[in-house]
Order: structure tokens, then C-alpha cells, then sequence
């Protein structure tokens, strides 16, 4: 797994495109932290194997502001646009992928503080899997996201 | 639409407020209370109709003259299960390679202390009849029934078969019971169906024989975090009226969405205080344990 994912930062350097950070907790779809965490202290294993899985590896693209993210559970493509300067806030939304079906979005705001970037968004999204691609039903909820890696390039608002 | 909305307003407030279900799950006696009495034993499921616990789970298989036996594999578990004078099995013994008389002439179960089950009792005894299971039943008029179906192809009788034998004598005694089958298979659970009306259930995953569980499971969790596939939709595709599932697996997100799909959730098989303190105040409707005495949700 570490080496798929050196393999394919070092792959993606020369394209423009740039390793930006490994989220530890996703905003995408972001169930971990309130639906996973709680059963920690009564059944340690399937928590952390859904930990694992939503971890998220972050590339920013030539185009300003522009990222995208893949971990296991969610592949993410999302758009940041500075909401205020000097603190370090953005705006950022996105659309949510499974397998790269289109399952819902992202809206939110990030704060940056060197290495470390805290996200606060609204999830929304549905099941659909490309075994059975229905819209039937929804979840929206609150969700935060922890990652760590490089400062992001200096960008204009 | 409106649904979605519901959903996703439901949603919303489950997240705002922590989660919770607004009814405990219903407690069913796995193999008729493994950790006290042998698994699906005539003790076993005496002594959860006298407990009075709200639901009781038993497997079933066919003998060669397609009589209903109630054993958790197609094969006398070599663990658990002697030969008459009490000697050890040498190898496996296929109950469809048997007829009742045979079997019960020959072999005996529960007579060995279950490693797995270190405080339940030790009884030998021949395996029950779902005759002998229907004919106890009659005593507990509101028990939930829980069929788990051990049919597999080359192993077993025909699915067709099971569902006659095992059908027609639930019908004939026409207990007011509220029962639903289970199996892995949805090939089984379709013939079921094609026989006459029945509530079914998907076990997924489907665990054959020989095959590490824990394999399994963490094979089939990954392909639902993948997204390639999940319990909601494979037993929609099944047609299914419910899903069972391994408590490792269970989702509180996609119990909602199975809610939501029409889906009775059936969870097994959480066996610790703690495990079962915290599924019961979870949403799903019922919760299959081996200690359903240990279970604070039960009635």
C-alpha cells in the first residue's frame, strides 16, 4: 500500500500533479468519527479496518485550488477557494466518487496551519455502488477532517 | 423524493442527536442459547421455550429420506457428536448419507463438553426432528422463529426439497409463530418463494464450508467499503424480506438504508456483555446471540 502510493506521487510530480497531504480523518464520507469511533472500546477490529479505509491521500493539480483525494472508501475531487487570507480559511467543495461512481458532494470550509489542515464540511451522499446504481437514498451530515503534509502552494483569492 | 428527504432529514437528526433507535431489538436464542444447553439440542430448544426468551435460531438440514433434522452443518460436527456407544466420528458424516433411523440408531450430539461453550451443559442425544421442534413451539405461541437453512449444493438435498419438507410440516401445524428462513444462498431462499408465501432473509456473506470466516467477513467488508457491493443491495437483488449479518459488519448507517429499502436487519452473533449492552441500543430488529440471557435489551 506505501509503496503504491510513493509509486504513484512519484509518478505524478512531473505532470504537475503534487502530493498534498494524507488525511487522517475524511471529510468524505466522513462516518468514521461519529459512527466508528464509539464501538473502539467493545470491538476493536472493525473500527480500525474502517479507519484504515477512509484514510485519504490528497494531490493538489495545476489548476489553482484544485485537488483530489482517494482513499479506499472515497475517491473526492474538490475545489478550494480562499475565504479569508490571513487566517488561513478557505471555502472548499467537491464532488464525492465510489469506484469512481458519482455518489454525492462536499461543501465546507478548511483552515491551514502549516503542515496540518482541519476541514469542517457538510457531507451529503448516497449508497449507490456500481452493483446497484440507485439514488433512493441520502445521508447529510457534519463532518471534520484532520490531514497532514506539505503547506499548500501561495494562492490569489 | 419525499422519502429521500425523509431520509436524509432523519438523518440529520440521528446525527445531531447521537444516534439511538427508537426499539430495542428483538433477542433470538442462537442454536436455541448455545452457551447454555448443545447447540440446537431437544435441551436446548425446551429450555429457551421455559426461559421464555422472544426469539429462538435453529439450523436445519435433510436426512437422505428427506426428513428436517436440526444440526448447524450438512455433516454430524465431529466436535460435538459421538457414535452411539460414545466413540469418536473418524471423519466427516454427511446427514444426507443417512436416513433418520440410521442417524438416530447410530450417532448422538452434545454428549461432548463444546470447547467454544465452556459453560453450557452436556447432553447426549440424538438430533431433534423440526417435528419434535414445531411440536415444542406450540408452547410459546409468540416466540420468533428463526430458520437458518443448511442447504448447499452437492452436500445436501435440493433446495426444492427443503422447502417442501420444511414448508409443508410449518404449515400443516399452523402455528400462529411469526418465522422467517435464512439462507446464504439466494438460489435456496427463490425456491422457498416459488413454494409459497414465506419471509426470507440473505445471510450475507455466505460462509460455505471450509472456508476461514474471519476470511470472509474481511473480505466482504472490503468490498463494502470499496463500494463494489453491500448487505442492503445484495439482499434487494435476492429478493429478499431481510438480511442477516455478522455483528463485524454491521453498519448503523446501512441498517437505516435497509430500513429505509424495506429490509428487516438480523445481526449475529455479538456474544460478550459489552457487545451486546452496545448493539442493543442499536436499530436493527433483531440481535441472534448465544447468551440471549446475558442480553440487557431482552424482554
Amino acid at each position: 500500500m506505501l509503496g503504491l502510493v510513493t509509486a504513484l506521487v512519484l509518478a505524478a510530480e512531473p505532470s504537475g500533479v503534487r502530493w498534498e497531504r494524507v488525511d487522517v480523518l475524511s471529510e468524505d464520507p466522513g462516518l468514521w468519527l461519529s459512527q466508528e469511533a464509539p464501538r473502539l472500546g467493545v470491538d476493536a477490529l472493525t473500527p480500525a479496518v474502517r479507519f484504515l479505509t477512509q484514510v485519504k491521500v490528497v494531490w493538489s493539480t495545476p489548476v489553482q485550488g484544485l485537488g483530489f483525494g482517494v482513499s479506499v472508501e472515497s475517491q473526492s475531487l474538490v475545489y478550494e477557494y480562499p475565504l479569508l487570507q490571513q487566517a488561513n480559511v478557505s471555502l472548499s467543495m467537491g464532488m464525492q466518487t465510489r469506484l469512481l461512481l458519482p455518489r454525492g458532494a462536499l461543501l465546507g470550509v478548511a483552515w491551514r496551519a502549516g503542515p496540518v489542515r482541519v476541514g469542517l464540511s457538510l457531507s451529503v451522499f448516497s449508497e449507490a455502488t456500481w452493483s446497484r446504481v440507485n439514488y433512493s437514498y441520502w445521508t447529510a451530515l457534519p463532518t471534520v477532517g484532520l490531514g497532514f503534509g506539505r503547506s499548500p502552494e501561495p494562492s490569489e483569492p | 423524493m419525499t422519502c429521500a428527504r425523509l431520509s436524509l432529514l432523519a438523518a440529520l437528526l440521528a446525527t445531531a442527536c447521537g444516534g439511538g433507535s427508537d426499539t430495542r431489538p428483538v433477542i433470538v436464542a442462537h442454536r436455541a442459547s448455545a452457551s447454555l444447553w448443545p447447540e440446537n439440542s431437544r435441551t436446548a430448544i425446551h429450555g429457551s421455550i421455559e426461559r421464555g426468551f422472544p426469539g429462538i435460531e435453529f439450523d436445519v438440514t435433510l436426512t437422505r429420506d428427506e426428513v428436517p433434522v436440526l444440526a448447524h452443518d450438512p455433516w454430524l460436527s465431529e466436535t460435538l457428536c459421538t457414535t452411539a456407544d460414545g466413540a469418536p466420528l473418524s471423519g466427516r458424516v454427511f446427514i444426507q448419507d443417512l436416513t433418520l433411523e440410521e442417524l438416530q440408531q447410530g450417532y448422538r450430539c452434545g454428549g461432548v463438553p463444546n470447547p467454544d461453550m465452556p459453560g453450557a451443559e452436556v447432553v447426549a442425544d440424538t438430533l431433534m426432528t423440526l417435528d419434535e421442534a414445531l411440536d415444542a413451539l406450540v408452547a410459546a405461541p409468540e416466540m420468533l422463529v428463526h430458520v437458518d437453512l443448511k442447504c448447499e449444493p452437492d452436500l445436501t438435498p435440493s433446495a426444492e426439497a427443503f422447502a417442501e419438507q420444511i414448508m409443508g410440516r410449518w404449515e400443516a401445524r399452523g402455528l400462529p409463530n411469526p418465522m422467517y428462513v435464512d439462507s446464504g444462498l439466494p438460489a435456496v431462499l427463490d425456491a422457498f418463494r416459488a413454494r409459497g408465501p414465506v419471509t426470507t432473509s440473505l445471510s450475507w456473506p455466505w460462509f460455505p464450508a471450509g472456508v476461514s470466516p474471519t476470511r470472509i467477513v474481511l473480505d466482504h467488508e472490503l468490498i463494502t467499503r470499496l463500494g463494489a457491493d453491500n448487505w442492503v443491495h445484495a439482499a434487494k437483488r435476492a429478493k429478499a424480506d431481510g438480511v442477516v449479518i455478522p455483528y463485524q459488519m454491521a453498519d448503523e448507517h446501512l441498517i437505516r438504508m435497509a430500513h429505509h429499502e424495506g429490509l428487516k436487519v438480523q445481526v449475529f452473533s455479538p456474544n460478550t456483555e459489552e457487545l451486546l449492552e452496545y448493539f442493543c441500543d442499536w436499530p436493527m430488529d433483531v440481535l441472534i446471540t448465544d447468551f440471549p440471557q446475558e442480553a440487557p435489551c431482552l424482554d
